[in-house]
């Protein structure tokens, strides 16, 4: 009789079982736990009203005898931080708020009292004439930058095809949404091909609104057709009315650079 | 989940393959950690059991309580073998003495070594898929990163922005493919070294067994 061994092998389905449910597991957690989602510690912003600081404001007293000056109060930023546009002057902070009326302090005006009242008063004289100049300074920048886009769209109707006067009702104006569309072609523009070139020919209503606009010339390379298309949509809404209150049409031509018309 | 769920299909049937992959891997390394375990307890108390006994006969009645043991295998080759040979020599005078003129004992070495080569066969059966997965699983991964990173930037050229905003979220969900092919390859290597060494250890073992058995049936058989 021949010896044998009756051996238990373990069974391999059971293990993948395991192991799925082990992966499944781990998925869970990796889920649950937000492992991929980087936190960041974000400190919080400090600002410093340096509009209302003692040292900087002009007519502060500063006698040796007073007690330190107070830290600078904390004000949102929007009052403080230094924007191109002119703001209104900020309200007067809390921490320079009269006290109450319930205070017995309150019921016979301080020295010190006295000092602070001065001082807040100076402090509102001095953001209202602050403002006053920022006010000055954004209508000056304002009108330069006016004079400055004026003078360029003349200087490009005056340069374009023999056959344009730059007299023309609306010639001014070509060159201006010339203008438009090249700055928006500078950031819109990808293409494959080596020199596409796409013509679009624009209806503009007299309100300046983007009525229609028919590539009639599309380039072989799809992708700078594309971006034409995204070009004009970013544009359409930087076009002003049309002077003389007629509708504008005008054809032109896409470049990789350049825009013609 | 939502940087699986962002990839692309390219990318999407990447991730499927090396978490299958990494599923069966985990499985065989499960299945392998028990069957190699048990074979090194079971052959440690055979062998304290075999030298203990002395006797074929005592061994051969006990033998399935070392089942899992592959010098169990071996030696129950050996012990059938010489049952057999002890059958056929009738002619001699004692039917306890086999006649090593007519290759008794080379009879039991070449039961050994077939026993041997069964048994490496059975404990190495499933390594090759560790072994794979260690060494494809990560360019699988490299694959589905490349082609993500591939398609991330046929968007950025159609979108014509190049902000981090833009290329960020699709390079972070290609390299989701290079982290799962890495998660699914690093255990299949390490699973497939450590087995391999349990390995040389039981083969070194069930070639020394073999060799003492050997000598057993020359000295107690075989006709000088």
């Amino acid at each position: 009789m021949t010896l044998t061994v009756k051996r238990r092998e373990g069974n391999v389905s059971g293990m993948i079982l395991l192991s799925i449910s082990l992966h499944l597991l781990t998925i869970l957690i990796i889920n649950n736990g937000n492992l991929f989602h980087a936190k960041l510690h974000e400190a919080a912003p400090y600002y410093v009203d340096i509009i209302n600081l003692p040292s900087i404001s002009p007519t502060a007293p500063s006698t040796g005898s007073e007690p330190a000056p107070q830290p600078a109060p904390i004000v949102p930023a929007a009052h403080v931080a230094p924007a191109p546009k002119a703001l209104p002057p900020p309200p007067a902070p809390a921490a320079m708020a009269l006290p109450s009326k319930n205070s017995p302090a309150s019921t016979a005006p301080t020295q010190e009292q006295l000092q602070r009242e001065q001082r807040e008063q100076d402090a509102k004289n001095f953001l209202e004439r602050m403002g006053n100049l920022e006010r000055g300074a954004e209508a000056k920048h304002q009108a330069a930058a006016l004079a400055a886009l004026q003078k360029k769209a003349s200087q490009q109707t005056k340069g374009g095809p023999p056959a344009a006067a730059g007299t023309a009702p609306g010639s001014d104006y070509g060159a201006y949404i010339q203008s438009r569309l090249k700055d928006a072609l500078a950031g819109n523009i990808v293409y494959r091909s080596q020199k596409p070139e796409a013509a679009v020919h624009l209806y503009i209503d007299k309100n300046g609104k983007l009525v229609r606009y028919v590539m009639t010339q599309p380039s072989t390379d799809k992708l700078f057709n594309s971006s034409v298309i995204k070009t004009i949509e970013n544009a359409k809404n930087s076009f002003p009315p049309v002077p003389g209150g007629l509708p504008f049409d005008k054809l032109f031509v896409f470049g990789p650079q350049e825009v013609k018309h | 989940m939502s940087l699986f769920a962002g990839t692309g299909l390219i990318v999407k049937l990447v991730l499927a393959l090396l978490i299958y992959f990494s599923v069966v891997s985990w499985a065989i390394i499960f299945y392998k950690f028990i069957q190699v375990h048990k074979a090194n307890k079971e052959s440690e108390r055979f062998l304290a059991f075999f030298w203990q006994t002395k006797r074929f006969d005592a061994v051969s009645a006990q033998i399935d309580r070392f089942a899992n043991s592959p010098l169990s295998i071996l030696f129950t080759e050996a012990y059938n073998e010489l049952k057999k040979l002890g059958e056929k020599v009738e002619e001699s005078s004692d039917p306890n003495v086999i006649n090593t003129d007519l290759g008794g004992v080379d009879n039991i070495a070449r039961a050994l070594r077939r026993a041997t080569t069964s048994e490496i066969t059975r404990l190495e059966k499933y390594l090759t898929f560790l072994a794979t997965t260690g060494s494809t699983a990560p360019f699988i991964g490299l694959f589905g990163t490349v082609w993500g990173i591939m398609t991330s930037f046929k968007g950025i050229g159609e979108t014509g922005s190049a902000s981090l905003a833009v290329v960020a979220p699709g390079i972070a969900e290609a390299l989701i493919a290079t982290a799962i092919g890495l998660v699914a390859a690093i255990p299949a290597v390490m699973g497939y070294n450590h087995f391999q060494n349990k390995l040389r250890v039981l083969i070194a073992e069930m070639d020394n067994f073999s060799t003492e058995l050997l000598n057993i049936v020359q000295r107690s058989f075989a006709k000088k």
